[in-house]
């Protein structure tokens, strides 16, 4: 539910990063933790993120230090890390490497200009950088206004203010996405992966699989049935 | 608020993935403002998006590029001194939320209504996406909107009152996903007028005589 658009008061995000750079170790010794007590193909979907350097901590360290300090290192890095897997990303079928290059540019940009929104009591840095450049995208090949809802828009949403432990929920949270994620049937995964990196609505999706609408509609539904027990909400 | 009307999962994977046109994501972002569950389904999804992203192959990105990003965000550095956003000056109790006070500002009462007989009024919005088409729909306490069927899909998220049909009870924050298949007859409650966000891709077919009569009703 993050979005890049919020109008967040930079304060939340700025105690909440400071929390994150004090108490790296800490979450790296907690993130071990829960990796351990997980089942043994989360250890295989977790293989990638036990380099530090990935670690979402530390790439979250970085996007709250170019919030902070503007600090230009940490955004190389940043570059670095994402710039191509943007342009992997986004370069499905029809888009010209141009056009990648083009969006993973603009993304690049904002994710400089809107760092002060990133929150990461609400979203990992890849959660984030993800909406940054799905939004880019619109933006760059559509040209057209992307409406978000505004979280800190306190008569509407009345959430309570998130802990500093939610920044751990929300990591174990996304490391459960991702083993189910990695779990689901090939048939239901295609369909969100085909969503994802071609922005694709569920409609041109039966077309371009030739599947009747209702297939596509049940594979999704099927996927988040399964996705949304680790969302631990009431959703 | 108590929402018991969600957007379908496909409809919010087509938002969450940033398929969904203009008109739609509006419809989809107001009704995001009033319904937590909603957001954190939303909140789910995008973090999909970012594990596909860590996962995604590494593309060759140019030497040349990180240089010429540079150069914007230092041009940025110069132009921006001042340019804080401020905080929006939204009036307590606002029906209005957010989203869709970016396009219609924050007082319904104060917008150029426009009738369409039978004590409905209309507000159309511009987009510009231009395969919707968007309007704030008022519906008198207790009276009927022409019976009608959809051509295409249609989106309604309630903002103030509610309204019933055939499939159920709308109050604020419910949005209705309607497609062709349905016949509706949406009466707002006895109590209050309705007010509601309305997202088309067809022209509504209206089937019964009395909206026939009145010829504002055939341009929706």
């Amino acid at each position: 539910m993050y979005t890049e658009t919020l109008t967040s008061t930079e304060s939340t995000s700025i105690t909440a990063l400071t929390a994150i750079c004090a108490d790296n170790e800490r979450s790296v010794v907690s993130e071990h933790k829960i990796e351990s007590s997980n089942q043994m193909d989360a250890r295989t979907a977790t293989t990638k993120n036990e380099d530090f350097k990935s670690d979402a901590n530390y790439l979250n360290s970085l996007l709250i230090k170019v919030a902070v300090s503007q600090d230009k290192e940490a955004f190389k890095e940043l570059f670095t890390h994402f710039a191509p897997r943007i342009k992997g990303f986004f370069q499905g079928q029809g888009s010209s490497s141009d056009k990648a290059d083009e969006v993973v540019q603009e993304a690049m940009v904002n994710v400089w200009r809107k760092s002060h929104l990133f929150d990461p009591t609400k979203a990992k840095a890849s959660t984030w950088i993800f909406t940054v450049a799905r939004n880019a995208r619109i933006d760059l090949l559509r040209k057209e206004n992307r409406p978000e809802p505004d979280f800190t828009d306190p008569s509407f949403f009345t959430d309570s203010e998130p802990q500093p432990d939610e920044i751990y929920e929300r990591d174990n949270e996304a490391q459960r996405l991702q083993v189910v994620l990695a779990q689901l049937p090939e048939e239901q995964s295609k369909v969100l992966r085909l969503a994802f990196f071609e922005q694709k609505a569920h409609a041109e999706i039966a077309e371009e699989l030739e599947l009747p609408l209702g297939t596509v509609k049940s594979r999704i539904r099927l996927a988040f049935k399964r996705l949304r027990k680790e969302l631990g909400e009431n959703i | 608020m108590n929402i018991t009307h969600r957007p379908s999962d496909e409809l919010m994977l087509d938002y969450a993935s940033g398929a969904l046109s203009e008109g739609w994501a509006l419809a989809i972002a107001t009704h995001l403002s009033m319904c937590g569950s909603t957001s954190s389904l939303l909140r789910g999804m995008e973090t999909i998006g970012g594990i596909l992203l860590d996962e995604a192959d590494e593309a060759c990105i140019s030497d040349k590029m990180f240089g010429s990003i540079l150069d914007k965000i230092n041009s940025d550095m110069i132009s921006s001194v001042g340019q804080k956003k401020t905080a929006n000056d939204r009036r307590f109790g606002s029906v209005v939320p957010q989203p869709l006070a970016t396009y219609v500002g924050n007082d319904l009462e104060d917008l150029a209504w426009k009738n369409l007989g039978l004590g409905v009024r209309h507000l159309p919005i511009e987009l510009s996406d231009k395969a919707t088409s968007a309007r704030l729909i008022s519906i008198p306490a207790g009276k009927p909107v022409p019976e009608h069927s959809h051509s295409g899909r249609e989106l309604t998220v309630v903002l103030s009152g509610g309204f019933h049909d055939v499939t159920g009870e709308y109050g604020p924050g419910d949005i209705q996903e309607a497609y062709g298949d349905l016949e509706h007859q949406p009466h707002a409650r006895d109590a209050e007028d309705c007010i509601a966000l309305a997202i088309t891709d067809a022209p509504l077919r209206f089937s019964g005589i009395a909206a026939r009569l009145v010829q504002p009703f055939f341009k929706i």
